[in-house]
């Protein structure tokens, strides 16, 4: 038996191989640019939205505090820890802190209590106080419950300042947190220096304002 | 045999599974990340519009306490009462509908109608409402307090799934399966907020409204009466801060002078000067039998509400206007530690010795009854060794159980007087009788010496009569009286009450120093809040603050 050999080649000239694999090129690199502008896009709206959501929460805890709280201080310094109790100590080189007061409303077992009138005709939950401070820590913005330092909680990330404004305390509170940049690349005029948000609350519970 | 293979090998095909499965994981990653940002945002939108459902439900209390404390029958209309403590979830027993605030150990609550919301979050916001007055021992001098507790209910479209912004958790307190605040569970994700508001009671006045007679009904004026004003303060053109009709006419034709003049200084104290003079207002809430046949001279504006007024209007120097829409403050007798009236001595005569250290906040104050015939001589505090009066005023209030009669010579009918340093104020539970020419008022000063008649709480009615021949200095603040003011004497400083009868040819110059000194009318709202909180406590998981 003779084995009849295939004579026939079929291929691709030179021309063609190299047409197709430039148009290829093009296509993959197309593809490449694509991808990356995509990823690049989404990594912009994911650090948008990241943001967006650290400045919100922000806004929201000072205003829920400062709208309920009784009174409001601003001081530089921070907490120390002696003969068994947390304590602020001032200091003009410590961390901007914000505190604010108010009123005890939930008993021990976290149910509300029955308001009262105190003796100078303001209105008293339990007749204590909790204080809750605001203050930057490192890149983090700190909420604390009460004076120890090792309970507060983070509540935004990527914070770079943190202002009060020095104006009378007894009616209002003005502030501002900038937020460092969480997308940076960004073509034409670079990289923003960071977005600011403003928080002007009325203290509704304040004695000036009853 | 010889069998010449060719070796094909096909690796397209999976380089392209390949690389369509990175591509749709990548895709698949971006969506999901991508889906729970929108679900992110949906619950703090969420968040947000509940706290504006509450807000709204507490403006519904407040509205309801603020009509029903003006008798207003259909404050709580919508309202239902229940006894019982302050429920965690929203109520449902609509047996009895409100009729007026809640009892102590009771309870009112609404359930305001949805809100329709446009937007990419929920589309409906829920509320509802409680009122009740916590004890009553709540309370503030001013009545009854009343706690608010309001709700706001947001429905957090998208699945049932924990925000992928983690820190959001402790904040936005989202009831995804399990309802956070009134236990239970949920079928769809849905965001609740809740405040506490405490509203009181308030009294709040203002000031007269530069009025020199004011009535919440008929102002009938028979003669031609003259109603000017001037300021006892400006002791260039009424020297001492007394008022003559002298001084009163050259004042006016140096301001008509001023104004005429074109000098733009001169014109500004023209202005002011002629202001000064022609503040003699006159407000009538219900003009209903109001009268002022030949016309009064009237310098200064009439305003009044209800039907046209009849008589003669042209003698009125400034606008006439309507409506007129005030409250008149209610007078209450004084409350707190109070002296007995010294007993009448010698020829009924009743001194009052003002201790030192009284102020305007703080006067000492004397209760009881006046016989009928009494002389009330009332002294500011002495210097022990010259027996001159102490710098500085002196304050005292004279609560008057019965009828207060100042109308006569001692003999038969009462005499009053105070010496400069006095500034009495008589709130009278009875019938008033003034006459001008038995009242001496030390100062001259209409300030002074200001007669309050109390608002009967029974609704019964009220007299208080100014006459005589000499002028009256002072105030008579009484809502509640039919006023007659009769005889040829003046009245320095300004009348209130529930009529007016003016049948003499006695003539009123309002006293502008009294601007801030009383407090004729008070604003329609009568509660207000005196504190807020926001419960964003977690009782499940431990959190409070």
């Amino acid at each position: 038996m003779k084995v009849q050999r295939n004579k026939r080649r079929v291929g691709f000239t030179l021309v063609e191989l190299m047409m197709s694999a430039g148009c290829a090129s093009l296509m993959l690199a197309a593809v490449l640019s694509a991808g990356v502008a995509l990823q690049r896009s989404f990594a912009a709206v994911e650090g948008y939205s990241l943001a967006e959501g650290d400045q919100l929460r922000i806004q929201d805890y000072i205003a829920m505090d400062c709208r309920r709280a009784v009174s409001a201080t601003r001081d530089n310094g921070s907490w120390t820890y002696s003969s068994n109790v947390w304590s602020w100590v001032s200091d003009p080189n410590g961390a901007a802190t914000l505190t604010v007061t108010v009123p005890n409303y939930y008993d021990t077992n976290g149910n509300p209590v029955d308001p009262t009138y105190n003796p100078t005709g303001a209105i008293q939950y339990g007749g204590a106080t909790t204080t809750i401070s605001y203050y930057k820590s490192g890149s983090s913005f700190m909420r604390q419950i009460g004076f120890d330092p090792t309970k507060a909680k983070a509540i935004a990330t990527n914070v770079a300042s943190f202002t009060v404004n020095d104006q009378d305390l007894t009616s209002r509170v003005t502030c501002s947190i900038t937020f460092s940049p969480r997308f940076v690349y960004l073509p034409g005029p670079g990289p923003i220096n960071g977005t600011t948000v403003y928080s002007n609350t009325f203290l509704r519970n304040a004695v000036a304002r009853q | 045999m010889k069998i010449h293979s060719i070796h094909r090998q096909g690796s397209v095909l999976i380089i392209a599974l390949l690389t369509i499965t990175i591509l749709t994981m990548i895709c698949a990653t971006s969506l999901y990340v991508t889906s729970q940002n929108a679900n992110a945002t949906t619950q703090t939108t969420s968040w947000q519009q509940a706290l504006a459902g509450a807000e709204a439900a507490v403006d519904q209390a407040m509205n309801a306490l603020n009509r029903s404390s003006t008798g207003n029958a259909g404050a709580w209309t919508g309202w239902y009462t229940v006894t019982g403590s302050l429920p965690k979830a929203k109520p449902t027993d609509n047996t009895t509908p409100a009729t007026g605030a809640p009892a102590v150990g009771q309870y009112n609550y609404y359930v305001p109608p949805s809100l329709s919301l446009q937007g990419e979050a929920s589309n409906t916001m829920k509320m509802w409402v409680t009122v009740d007055p916590v004890a009553s021992s709540f309370a503030t001098s001013a009545g009854q307090s009343y706690r608010i507790r309001a709700t706001g209910l947001v429905g957090a479209p998208g699945p049932a799934r924990v925000s992928n912004q983690k820190l959001d958790n402790d904040l936005r307190k989202i009831s995804l399966r399990f309802d956070r605040s009134a236990g239970g569970t949920v079928t769809t994700p849905q965001a609740s907020r809740t405040i506490e508001v405490v509203a009181q009671p308030t009294t709040t006045t203002t000031s007269n409204g530069t009025m020199g007679i004011v009535t919440r009904n008929a102002f009938t004026v028979g003669g031609g009466s003259r109603i000017d004003s001037f300021n006892s303060t400006d002791k260039i053109n009424f020297p001492n801060g007394t008022y003559t009709l002298t001084a009163w006419q050259a004042a006016w034709q140096s301001a008509q002078t001023d104004l005429k003049s074109g000098n733009s200084t001169l014109v500004q104290m023209g202005t002011n000067l002629a202001n000064e003079l022609s503040g003699g207002n006159v407000g009538i809430i219900n003009s209903t039998g109001s009268n002022l046949n030949n016309g009064p001279y009237v310098y200064g504006s009439l305003t009044y509400s209800g039907p046209a007024l009849k008589g003669k209007t042209k003698n009125i120097y400034g606008t006439i206007s309507t409506p007129f829409n005030a409250t008149v403050s209610q007078v209450k007798a004084p409350t707190g530690t109070a002296l007995p009236l010294p007993a009448p001595g010698a020829n009924n005569a009743i001194t009052i010795n003002i201790p030192a250290g009284t102020t305007q906040q703080a006067p000492v104050l004397y209760q009881g009854s006046l016989p009928q015939n009494a002389s009330i001589v009332v002294n500011s505090p002495r210097d022990p060794v010259t027996n001159l009066p102490l710098p500085g005023t002196a304050y005292v209030e004279l609560s008057v159980t019965g009828d207060l009669n100042i109308a006569g010579n001692g003999s038969t009918n009462g005499t009053f007087t105070q010496d400069s340093h006095v500034n009495t104020a008589f709130y009278v539970q009875g019938n008033i009788t003034l006459a001008g020419n038995s009242i001496t008022n030390g100062s001259g000063l209409a300030q002074n010496f200001i007669v309050y008649g109390v608002t009967p709480t029974d609704g019964s009615a009220r007299t208080a009569s100014v006459s005589g021949n000499g002028t009256f200095i002072g105030v008579v603040d009484a809502p509640a009286y039919d006023i007659s003011y009769t005889g040829n004497g003046d009245v320095v400083g300004a009348l209130l009450g529930n009529t007016l009868n003016v049948s003499g040819n006695g003539n009123l110059h309002y006293d502008e120093a009294l601007d801030s000194k009383l407090g004729f009318f008070s604003s329609a709202a009568t509660y207000s809040y005196a504190s807020w909180f926001e419960d964003n406590g977690d009782k499940a998981r431990g959190q409070t603050f």
